[in-house]
């Protein structure tokens, strides 16, 4: 007789549930006997094999209450999933709100998390980002602590050359995004605005952006090669072939540019985007000072040591012969992948990332995350003493502290699922939302990752195994007699941490909404200056080169809705400069801005000592400059030429002695997160040949009217400049994207965080007006009025509160102030705002109390008493 | 007809088992539906099937004897129950009914 095969045996008599292994173990031998006479040996293993495969249905899994088998438990989870599903659906409302609050802290969570990956993922094709560090140089003259991220580009090749451990240099640089590069159509020239940079050969073995046509390696050996992206070149020529046109640029005397190769359109997930790259040939010397400034990048070996190598690059230096200003420097190594966190030291080319508002978007995440648990075992852990009898039951029967944690955790697992899935549901719905207001569209596809759904589900498990933990070890405390005498919905124990949970999520509440209202005000207070000028009113001319500057400005006098008008090398909002150079009796750097006579009335500027600029004495320097307030305080306590009055000495602004001319309040020219720099405005009439901006001021009532005027006369004096023109508030907005979106994602996450918290504490009270219905029921009988009733409510709550707000206002306020040191001009925390928001909490507590609480107060109480 | 639903499998299963009088046990089962359905059937199928209507009520069982064909492992046999036999009474008086009202033009063309 033939013995079927062993292996299948085996699982069968393994999952088979005790007390049916014998009739189907026989079935299927006896089966298999008259299957080998009919078909042989080998088909009739096969079926054999097949039949126990199939044999994987409900029956098998049948085991007896009495089993021992080590799958019986299967009976266990699915007694627990009827009583579960019958819970939830005689309790609707505690079904409801439970559901409700954990899908949404888990949607919140889940956004917020997303977006996080996509920082963390960022750059992660760079293969060498571990082994790249970008140069920092801090001199010691220029009266600042801050690394200067952009150097002298000798210093990579300086490096390279006498280190072992530098593989490789790259200096590259971001040009001038106002830049307009230019093609020929025919006969007609089309200009474009493109991001560009200008690198070395070695930029691709940095960063391996991927080319469609071309070669990496020789696309930018020729001087004039330019490698351009997909979309620009569709952009410039069209259907065309763009391989050997050419491109015109402004720089180096306006040369032509062949194209040698297609870059592959850059995605989101890289922090350097740029449409176009030239190659960077100019040769620089190291004994000279005067250069351009350009990021240099260099790539070690895996095994240096960063710290130690930096300590021999001063001297380095000065041996290849330096200028005698870059003999005496601090440098400094910053890893890539935290270059681009710097928002301090930039370089224009790689795009920075608020570091602090990364912390906080992942504070919040965390914060929503911990409220909408907090409020789910809560919750539970209420019901579960009210359901109590039936808890004591099962204990009389042998449930033990095991048991009772398995039981919570499948009705928790439930929960979590049915909550998991809504919040995926909730997350497809509203990533395009929450897309537009937390920035840039993710890269990370969510949808195609496995990973993201095993770690999805693997932590929605880690909660509800978390979840279940408390209320089944406060259950498993008591005694059954106090569950059937109904002690247990009374009983204190466990009160401490139910009270500290509540206590927990509303002082997340109060984090989170002084948190809000503290990113508005520090909005506001950024606006408010400017403000003060009406940058709604103000329209902004691209730059343009021409003779006719001037005139354009003065014919604008004739178009009735212009009040104002400016000509400037830089207008507020935008790194703009003229120049900038060393201050040599000052041994500190100065920045310069060319302004007309117009700009400080424009900007409504505040004169303290000295005068404007006067339109009728022409020459530029002779009518000295005019500094702000930092410079003049830099110039006051230096004082190098020992006068009484420091301000009236000449000093070499640009390098030739000048004197001052006034002193105005120091304002922002660029952003608020860097220092107002020592800055001299220097006069300018823009009568010959020169470059600027056009500031005008219009009545915004007729607008489109208004521009074309000013567009006509733009065409009649200026006619070989495109005109561009843009709002100054929409620059400002522009500068403070961050902020705002900041500012955006606090408002809504407050109001879902406010909405957990209250959903619990609606929960909550609803528990204790049912424990305490009888109570209440007495107290009416012996004459207690609703009002008392409820004050018995809200007093309990309102100690809650008030524990809160002890706990939350202090952190709140640390982290706050925290988030406020990336400004360098930051509103304060205040504690008005404190006592406004500590009062909108008792408020709205008071309002769900009493909305929950006003019906067990009217209620009669007849019904509440007879039952005994 | 109240309270009893039989799918048509199962109808089979028990029709089958009411055939093989007090013999019936899961083999047997099996060869005598695969014989008058001339279907190919698991024999998982037949103990779902045999199992299920156990628990409804409409069989009952008790161990056979073990046997040398069934290496030495003893079989389960089933019978319907009075509920069980009533059942396929009663579906059967259904279906009856249902002929007999069937109107006769329907198959005269087919």
């Amino acid at each position: 007789m033939q013995q079927p095969p062993k292996l299948p045996l085996k699982i069968l008599r393994f999952f088979c549930a005790e007390h049916r292994l014998e009739e189907i173990e026989g079935d299927l031998f006896e089966e298999f006997q008259d299957q080998v006479q009919s078909y042989g040996y080998s088909k009739a293993r096969r079926l054999y094999y097949w039949t126990v495969i199939r044999s994987f249905r409900s029956y098998l899994f049948d085991y007896q209450s009495n089993s021992t088998h080590p799958l019986s438990f299967i009976t266990m989870i699915r007694h627990y999933l009827k009583t579960a599903f019958r819970g939830m659906y005689k309790h609707k409302s505690f079904t409801a709100i439970n559901i409700l609050g954990l899908s949404l802290g888990l949607s919140c969570f889940i956004l917020l998390s997303l977006f996080l990956t996509d920082v963390i993922l960022k750059d992660n094709f760079i293969p060498n980002r571990a082994n790249i560090y970008r140069l920092e140089v801090l001199n010691p003259l220029d009266f600042t602590d801050k690394y200067e991220a952009r150097s002298h580009p000798d210093f990579g090749v300086i490096l390279n050359r006498n280190y072992p451990q530098v593989e490789n240099y790259l200096r590259i640089n971001a040009l001038n995004e106002n830049m307009t590069i230019s093609v020929r159509n025919g006969d007609k020239k089309e200009f474009y605005k493109q991001r560009g940079i200008e690198a070395d050969t070695s930029f691709f073995s940095f960063f391996p952006f991927e080319l469609s046509t071309g070669n990496q390696k020789t696309a930018l050996l020729e001087k004039h090669s330019i490698i351009i992206s997909e979309s620009m070149a569709t952009m410039l020529f069209g259907d065309e072939d763009p391989i050997g046109k050419m491109v015109y640029l402004p720089i180096r005397e306006g040369a032509a540019y062949t194209v040698s190769g297609i870059l592959k359109d850059i995605k989101q997930n890289s922090s350097l985007q740029f449409d176009y790259i030239v190659p960077n040939y100019i040769p620089f010397d190291i004994a000279s000072g005067a250069y351009s400034l350009f990021a240099n990048y260099l790539m070690f070996s895996p095994e240096t040591d960063i710290k130690q190598i930096t300590t021999g690059f001063n001297n380095t230096i000065k041996e290849a012969g330096a200028a005698k200003r870059l003999q005496n420097l601090k440098y400094r190594l910053t890893e890539f992948e935290e270059v681009k966190f710097d928002i301090q030291s930039t370089d224009n080319v790689v795009q920075t990332i608020n570091k602090g508002t990364v912390a906080l978007i992942a504070i919040v995440a965390l914060l929503i995350l911990i409220l909408a648990v907090f409020n789910y075992i809560n919750l539970t852990a209420a019901r579960a003493l009210q359901k109590g009898q039936e808890a004591g039951i099962r204990k009389i029967i042998g449930a033990g502290r095991g048991s009772f944690v398995f039981q919570f955790f499948t009705e928790s697992l439930i929960f979590c699922i049915i909550s998991m899935l809504i919040s995926l549901l909730v997350l497809e719905i509203s990533l395009p939302y929450f897309e537009s207001i937390l920035g840039p569209p993710l890269h990370y596809d969510y949808k195609s990752s496995f990973l993201f759904f095993l770690i999805y589900f693997g932590l929605i498990i880690l909660l509800a195994l978390l979840s279940a933990l408390y209320p089944a070890l406060l259950v498993s405390r008591f005694r059954f007699s106090e569950f059937l005498k109904g002690k247990a919905m009374s009983s204190t124990k466990g009160n401490m941490l139910k009270k500290g949970l509540v206590v927990f999520q509303f002082s997340i509440s109060i984090i989170l909404t002084l948190g809000a209202v503290m990113v508005q005000k520090q909005l506001r207070y950024i606006q408010n200056e400017t403000l003060r000028y009406n940058p709604e009113e103000i329209l902004i001319v691209e730059r343009a080169v021409s003779s006719n500057l001037d005139d354009f400005k003065k014919s604008l006098i004739d178009i009735p809705e212009v009040s104002l008008s400016s000509l400037t090398s830089s207008p507020p909002g935008g790194e703009n400069l003229y120049a900038s150079g060393p201050i040599a009796e000052l041994d500190i750097r100065g920045y310069y801005h060319q302004i007309d006579e117009d700009y400080i009335d424009m900007l409504k500027l505040k004169i303290t000592e000295g005068a404007n600029f006067d339109s009728k004495l022409t020459s530029d320097i002779d009518q000295g400059v005019i500094i702000n307030e930092t410079l003049a305080n830099i110039i006051r306590s230096k004082n190098p030429m020992n006068l009484e009055n420091p301000l009236s000495g000449q000093y070499s602004f640009l390098g030739i002695p000048t004197k001052i001319r006034g002193v105005i309040k120091d304002f922002h020219i660029g952003s608020f997160h860097n220092e107002i720099q020592p800055i001299a405005l220097i006069y300018h009439d823009f009568t010959g040949y020169s470059g600027a901006r056009v500031m005008i001021k219009v009545n915004t009532t007729n607008i489109s009217e208004t521009l074309a005027k000013i567009e006509t006369k733009w065409n009649e004096f200026i006619p070989n400049s495109k005109f561009g023109v843009e709002f100054m508030d929409s620059k400002f907005d522009q500068l403070y994207t961050a902020e705002t979106r900041l500012a955006n994602i606090f408002k809504l996450f407050t109001v879902i965080a406010l909405f957990i918290s209250s959903l619990g504490l609606l929960g909550l009270i609803g528990f204790i007006t049912e424990s305490k219905i009888k109570e209440v029921g007495i107290r009416k009988v012996m004459g207690a009025s609703v009002g008392q009733i409820l004050f018995l409510f809200t007093g309990q709550v309102y100690k809650l509160i008030l524990a809160a707000c002890l706990v939350g206002v202090p952190v709140a306020y640390w982290l706050i102030n925290r988030w406020l040191d990336n400004f360098a001009y930051k509103t304060s925390f205040s504690f008005d705002i404190v006592f406004i928001v500590v009062l909108f909490m008792f408020i709205l507590t008071s309002l769900t109390i009493i909305f929950k609480s006003a019906k067990a107060a009217r209620h009669n109480p007849v019904d509440a008493l007879r039952s005994e | 007809m109240k309270g009893t639903f039989l799918g048509e499998f199962e109808e089979v299963v028990l029709l089958a088992t009411c055939v093989l009088n007090e013999n019936a046990y899961a083999n047997l089962v099996k060869d005598e539906v695969e014989k008058h359905t001339e279907r190919n059937i698991n024999l998982s199928a037949i103990h779902s099937s045999l199992y299920r209507l156990e628990k409804k009520g409409f069989l009952s069982s008790e161990l056979g004897e073990a046997s040398q064909k069934r290496g030495g492992k003893r079989k389960r046999i089933f019978k319907p129950t009075p509920y069980g036999l009533q059942a396929v009474q009663q579906i059967k008086e259904i279906r009856e009914s249902l002929w007999n009202n069937m109107p006769q033009t329907l198959f005269q063309n087919s």
